[in-house]
């Protein structure tokens, strides 16, 4: 229902898209020349666990309109060569407050009775929207989407228990209006304005129970007013006004977990009030899985990892038992690192929040989870279909197929490779090239011995591959097929990822020259693969990857 | 129930007389007696346990132990099935420092300033406080009381609990006071990194130093019968280096005990250790070093949430099987009395009850140097002993009477005074 | 190679501790040749106890079952009832929500604390039931909850002790007024204003309650329609007080204030009320005894702050002889460690027979607490928890060897490991030292109202 709202408010967005200069000329030439783009000859993987190649992807004014080997490509079509790259769905961010700011709360008054404070004061403003206090083109957002996020959930801030009610945004131009839904939850926490009823956790649960109550009271009167005018009159309270949805089971309530205990006191209050719950900021609890699934809670787990903190334990605290203290924090720092693959394990759909994350460790938190037991297809799905899923917007965003919007991120290797870097993305139909500046790559050599058989006997050599500027470039040492010797050839077109290898080269054997590429699979210092002479035939190819590169 | 009332009503008898006879001018207060306890058990501490034996008190000492001591004009109290003790040592409590715990304006065991090893507890000992003698009807007769505050809060002293000025009360031992400063991670509240922790107690521990360099430069000009300017905190810290006032350091984590072996080892310092808690973990290092440990509270929590639960009451035994010389405290004011209860609960799980004893009486006095005249029952020693109807760890134990230097103690107290006025209250609610 | 060994048996012990601990939370268990201390039967020597399903089904000689039940050979050992402690906050998240005079509301089952290792300790100590409490900064604090140390459960829910009644926590005296009164400029800042605070809360549920009967009709007399009231849980609550629904447990230490609290009882005609700690209980003895469900006081404690200076450590004997229901609390995560010893203080001060001084802990608590038809005595019907001691529990060298709750052990002395935590902090590198604190908590949670005040008011907090 909620989607396909959405679905309404984007496509009024896309109707909206084309600028209108009102007789103005484009004086700084700001303006794109074409909305419409194909990658091509790509590799996609559309959903989490699927990988085409040879994809051609054409996306116009923010919707994907095809994907496949062969599709037609309008003329007005800027291209964006996809060769090394792969591209995936546009990453979800789900219960993130970069860009929030403190909503304005009123000044205590001089007789001030922190045990009555008025709503606002103890941090009970559900009515709030995170888009009334949201800086939409704050650079942490821009920095996010660097990273792949082409999605969020905006979560406002305040200090206590009912912040109010957050926003789904895109990462897209600053141009546009990257609102994408208003009111999409309502945001609970355990948390407390301070110095005020309620001040604990204790207050916080008792306040939530009267004001659903109150809320439901609150809503029957207005029914009975709109009946019969002769009652008394219903005041209007914005807060109880706000909550309504809740309990009708119209707007979910995405409560704020710290801890395990944290996310029995949500099950609790959602048995008790009986509303669609969402738990975001999980950092544990695999003991509550089972419920947590008979529940159908949406459930979001931190991208927040702990410390190691027993490799390099300190000095002068050792003693008796010091080891077995030791191996129990390290079981902790395990668990915590394996918690996402317990989720994924027992079937528990989960998205990611990036809150209280340094963006730097986006990454090395993810494949810390896949190195403990998350998949990769699991972890795409955390960044893209689960969290699409849990907002409600999987008709238009988490997937690549036509008809979704054209948020993608275009890496250059598979995503949760090391050497895996973001090098586009497309956000609302946007291209932000990031390859033109990459973040310093190191100028790397490999050289790798390599054995092919071919018709005329063993053949060995080197290829050496350098990086400079992300583009690799190199020599092919071979046997001179005219005799004595060793030659040398110029590698073309080479394409090198963490797990595979292809490149081409040319052979002169005297006026003829030979066409021959090379491309197969890498384990760790092992390749195998083909060696294709174009017109002879395939041969099999082996080869070591040298530790220390002679010079 | 009919037993209630029975026991009520013989209780209420006998209290009324004793009331009355308060009202009637016989005022309870100390006095000194020579007195003969005849037939007791006494339990020495140094000469095993004698039965059926005599204690002559005479002139505040114990002038005779022995079978059948002749009663010659000695008043005779009859002890027969009863047990002598000598009294118990509190190592470690603020006993009149304090009356209120949280009014600060009853608050004297605190000065401001991190150096202030010159501030004499013995000076500011309410002899009237009214702990004292909710303490010593329970045994417990001479306690350490110490100030706490900063790096050197001051110089604590050994009180026999009767008198009525300090000096009467003093039992002829100071010591400075030191916290050892800490580099454990104190609670879950401290949320310094470990770097911050290490350093921070490395600078203060730097500024011991400092103060310590101080002090034997000031120490040296001193021997030299150089001038001095009035530097009251050098003074008193020159007289620890000089080896005239012992040192009692405070520290309990394993980490902080064994630097401060080290500390003192370096500095050449004569030292006492007290607190003391995760001893137990590092007890050999202890042992091997010779300073003697004043331990407790038994009754505590175990310092850390990884600790077997019962580290605290098996401490003391712990430490006593590595070979540390032992004694305990309470850490209490108001609950002094507890002391045998604390040894108690040490002896129950694994000091014993011979070496616990011990370590509340002989091994006390050792330690606070007065093992001349407490400590034990031997004869020329200050008869600071007590008569008890059993053992005196056990809570039914009654004891009967207390003598501090002699004086025969009144067994009455504010709690014992409010018992027995509100046993059988005379107005009753209406139906 | 040994190390590693260790460390792998470590773990699996603890999965198993885990495993057990959740699966079984009754059993079957046979205890033979015990001294049993029955509390309401006196001492049986050379007993055996069966617990079928963690009820205790026979108590007698030479009980023998076929079939395999897990059997304690408890030869010259005595076995006593689980002890129980009507006053704690081991186990809580939190415990004061001071922001209000009156907090009826607030539920402390809402913020039990499974991974709290003082249940632990607690079961270590004999201790298998206690009531966590809310603090006592206001005058009517929050409902308690009573536990079973279920410890080894993540689970708060399998702590709380179902079949036992709602409690609230009351508080009279220098907390209320200094917290509310000094702290925040409200009502009370006296003794006086603790009253009218009280008598204040009554009435408007007085009122409340009115209103709420008036809508109920006219919801069935359509001529009468009305707007419902507003829904407020601290009035239901003070609602059900005065119905004799929960049982107050106030926090007292003046003779005063007590009288006070007894005189308001009973106009609003409430008899379920227990005072707690109640230094000065001794001078009202009489009436604690006729219009109460008793007192549950310290051993010893006194003179930690002035309304306890006047205070008696024969306060247990003399409430015990005047006929008060009366049993020693803890407070504390220490003293609930060793209630057995602080009931034998009552033998040093006031001479209580072994009988007396163990009702303290046991049948007395869990009369006030509405639970003595289930525990706080060994007899056929009750749930076994039981606890077994090597020596009688009222010496100082009794040390308590196992405890068992609905017939499962949670406490073996023999045999369990010493780490007991169930949780542990993931980026912990050292380890917190916890030295001398504080370790009474009535008041925790209250420190945020007292910044700048220019002393320490916490220093000592029952």
């Amino acid at each position: 229902m909620r989607a396909n709202n959405l679905q309404i408010l984007f496509s009024i967005l896309s109707f909206l898209i084309p600028f209108f200069l009102f007789g103005q000329s484009d004086r700084d030439g700001s303006r794109r020349v074409t909305s419409t783009y194909y990658i091509s000859n790509t590799t996609v993987i559309p959903y989490p666990g699927e990988l085409l190649t040879g994809q051609n992807l054409l996306f116009s004014d923010g919707v994907i309109k095809a994907l496949g080997k062969n599709i037609a490509i309008p003329a007005e079509a800027r291209e964006i060569k996809g060769d090394s790259l792969f591209v995936y769905a546009g990453f979800i961010d789900m219960a993130n407050k970069t860009g929030m700011e403190e909503p304005p709360i009123p000044e205590k008054p001089e007789d001030f009775d922190p045990s009555q404070p008025l709503p606002e004061i103890a941090g009970i403003h559900p009515h709030f929207s995170a888009l009334d206090h949201y800086q939409e083109n704050n650079p942490h957002d821009k920095e996010w989407r660097k990273l792949g996020f082409t999605i969020a959930q905006k979560l406002p801030k305040g200090k206590g228990m009912l912040p109010g009610k957050s926003a789904l945004v895109l990462y897209g131009h600053e141009s546009r209006n990257n609102t994408l839904s208003e009111n999409q939850s309502l945001y609970f926490k355990f948390s407390t304005a301070g110095g005020v009823y309620p001040n604990t956790d204790l207050g916080v649960m008792a306040k939530w129970r009267d004001l659903m109550e109150n809320s439901r009271l609150y809503d029957k009167h207005g029914e009975m007013y709109d009946v019969r005018s002769s009652l008394r009159r219903r005041e209007n309270n914005p807060v109880l006004e706000a909550l309504i949805p809740v309990f009708k089971k119209e707007m979910p309530l995405l409560i704020e977990s710290s801890d395990e205990l944290d996310i029995r006191r949500a099950l609790k209050m959602q048995e008790e009030n009986n509303f669609d719950l969402v738990i975001t900021g999980i950092n544990e609890g695999a003991s509550l899985l089972p419920l947590l699934k008979e529940k159908k809670a949406g459930v979001v787990l931190t991208l927040h990892l702990p410390e190691d903190k027993f490799s390099d334990p300190p000095e002068g605290d050792k003693g008796p038992h010091f080891n077995h203290r030791l191996e129990r924090v390290k079981t902790a720092y395990q668990e915590s690192l394996a918690l996402a693959g317990e989720f994924e394990k027992a079937a528990v759909p989960f998205g990611f929040t990036s809150k209280h994350l340094p963006r730097a460790d986006f990454f090395k938190n993810i494949r810390l989870m896949v190195a403990n037991g998350l998949t990769e297809q699991g972890a795409l799905a955390a960044l893209t279909v689960h969290p699409a899923e849990i907002l409600g917007i999987s008709d238009i965003a988490g997937t690549i197929s036509e008809g979704k919007m054209a948020n993608l991120v275009l890496m250059s290797d598979t995503l949760f490779s090391e050497k895996a870097r973001v090098m586009m993305v497309v956000a609302d139909g946007f291209v932000f090239d990031f390859s033109e500046k990459p973040e310093k790559v190191k100028e790397e050599e490999v050289v790798w011995e390599y054995e092919a058989e071919t018709q005329g006997g063993k053949s060995k050599g080197k290829w050496t591959l350098t990086r400079k500027d992300k583009k690799w470039t190199g020599t092919v040492s071979y046997d001179d097929p005219q005799g004595e010797g060793v030659k040398t050839s110029s590698i073309e077109n080479a394409v090198v990822t963490e797990k595979s290898l292809a490149f081409s080269f040319t052979v002169q054997v005297g006026t003829d020259s030979l066409q021959v590429s090379v491309s197969g699979e890498v384990t760790g210092k092992e390749f195998s693969g083909t060696m294709k002479i174009t017109d002879y035939g395939n041969y099999p190819v082996r080869a070591k990857k040298l530790e220390k590169p002679e010079q | 129930m009919k037993k209630y009332l029975v026991t009520t009503a013989i209780y209420s008898l006998l209290l009324k007389s004793a009331l009355m006879a308060q009202i009637d001018g016989n005022v309870v207060k100390p006095y000194k007696a020579d007195l003969l306890l005849q037939n007791a058990d006494l339990y020495t501490i140094t000469q095993g346990v004698l039965e059926d034996t005599d204690l002559l008190i005479k002139e505040g000492k114990i002038a005779a132990i022995g079978k059948d001591l002749s009663p010659q004009n000695y008043q005779v109290l009859d002890c027969s099935g009863k047990l002598i003790y000598p009294g118990f040592i509190d190592g470690g409590t603020s006993l009149g420092l304090v009356e209120v715990n949280s009014l600060p304006e009853t608050q004297d065991y605190m000065e401001l300033g991190k150096l202030t090893p010159q501030m004499q507890a013995l000076t500011a000992v309410n002899p009237n406080a009214v702990a004292i003698p909710v303490t010593r009807v329970s045994g417990v007769t001479t306690v350490f009381t110490q100030p706490r505050g900063g790096y050197f809060p001051g110089t604590a002293a050994l009180i026999q609990l009767n008198g009525y000025t300090p000096d009467q009360m003093d039992a002829g031992f100071r010591a400075v006071i030191m916290n050892f400063p800490s580099a454990a991670k104190s609670g879950s509240y401290d949320s310094r990194t470990e770097e911050t922790i290490q350093k921070e107690a490395e600078k203060k521990r730097d500024e011991i130093n400092d103060m310590l360099d101080k002090a034997a430069n000031y120490l040296a000009i001193k021997e030299k019968g150089g001038e001095l300017q009035y530097y009251p905190e050098m003074d008193q810290l020159s007289r620890v280096l000089s080896g005239n006032v012992p040192l009692f350091i405070e520290v309990n984590a394993a980490g902080d005990i064994l630097d401060a072996i080290e500390w003192v080892k370096e500095r050449e310092l004569d030292v006492v250790f007290t607190g003391v808690a995760e001893g137990w973990k590092v007890a050999d290092k202890l042992a091997e070093s010779e300073i003697p440990v004043i331990t407790g509270p038994v009754l505590s929590l175990p310092a850390r949430q990884s600790d077997r639960y019962d580290v605290s009451y098996t401490n003391p035994g712990m430490l006593h099987k590595a070979g540390v010389r032992l004694a305990l405290r309470t850490q209490d004011a108001e609950n002094v009395r507890n002391l045998p209860f604390h040894a108690g609960f040490a002896a129950a799980y694994g000091l014993g009850v011979e070496e616990a004893l011990k370590a509340i009486t002989i091994h006390a006095a050792e330690i606070f140097r007065v093992d001349d005249k407490l400590g034990s029952l031997e004869v020329g020693k200050s008869a600071t002993l007590f008569i008890a109807d059993g053992d005196p760890f056990e809570p039914k134990t009654q004891v009967s009477q207390v003598f501090i230097d002699g004086y025969r103690i009144p067994m009455t107290n504010r709690h014992i005074r409010l018992y027995q006025e509100f046993l059988d209250r005379e107005m009753k609610p209406s139906e | 190679m040994q190390k590693k060994t260790y460390l792998s048996c470590i773990g699996i012990f603890w999965i198993l501790l885990a495993g057990r601990a959740q699966q079984h939370s009754r059993a079957d268990l046979l205890i033979k040749n015990a001294k049993v201390l029955t509390i309401t039967n006196g001492l049986l020597e050379n007993t055996d106890v069966l617990v079928r399903d963690g009820i205790i089904r026979q108590i007698g000689s030479d009980i023998n079952v076929p079939g395999q039940v897990p059997t304690i050979d408890a030869s010259g050992k005595y076995l006593m009832p689980g002890i129980i402690d009507a006053h704690s906050h081991l186990a809580l998240e939190v415990i004061n929500e001071s922001s209000s005079p009156i907090t009826a509301e607030v539920r402390m089952r809402d913020v039990v604390d499974p991974f709290d290792v003082g249940i632990y300790r607690a079961l270590a100590g004999g201790t298998t039931v206690s009531h966590a409490m809310h603090g006592s900064a206001n005058a009517i604090g929050g409902q308690n909850v009573t536990l079973k140390h279920r410890y080894g459960t993540r689970d708060p829910e399998n702590l709380v002790m179902k079949d036992a009644p709602r409690t609230i926590k009351f508080a009279l005296g220098e907390n209320p007024t200094r917290v509310h009164g000094r702290g925040k400029n409200l009502q009370p800042r006296s003794r006086m204003g603790v009253e009218a605070v009280i008598r204040n809360g009554f009435e408007e549920a007085l009122q409340y309650k009115k209103a709420w009967e008036e809508w109920h009709e006219s919801e069935e007399n359509k001529e009468k329609l009305m707007v419902p009231p507003v829904y407020n849980s601290r009035l239901e609550t003070l609602v059900d007080i005065l119905e004799g629904e929960i049982i107050i447990h106030c926090h007292s230490y003046r003779a005063d204030e007590i009288y006070m609290l007894i005189q308001v009882c009973r106009e609003y005609g409430i008899d379920k009320i227990v005072f707690s700690h109640v230094n000065e209980g001794f001078k009202v003895a009489p009436e604690l005894a006729k219009y109460t469900m008793g007192a549950s006081v310290f051993a010893d404690w006194w003179a930690y702050k002035f309304e306890v200076y006047y205070s008696t450590a024969y306060n247990a004997a003399i409430l015990t002889k005047n006929g008060v229901i009366t049993s020693i609390n803890s407070d504390s995560a220490e003293l609930i460690r060793h209630l057995y010893h602080e009931a034998a203080k009552t033998q040093r001060y006031g001479e209580l027979t072994d009988e007396e001084a163990l009702a303290l802990i046991t049948i007395n608590p869990a009369r006030q607490l509405g639970i003595d038809h289930l525990v706080g005595s060994i007899e056929v019907g009750k749930q076994a928890d039981l606890v077994l001691f090597d020596g009688h529990p009222l010496s100082i060298y009794a040390v308590p060897q196992m405890t068992w709750i609905d017939g499962v052990k949670y406490f073996d002395r023999e045999n369990d490991a010493a780490d007991q935590r169930l949780k542990v902090n993931a980026e912990e590198s050292l380890e917190p030292i916890y030295l001398h604190t504080e370790h009474h908590n009535c008041m925790r949670d209250v420190d945020f109202y007292f910044t700048g005040f220019g002393r320490n008011l916490f220093q000592h907090s029952h």
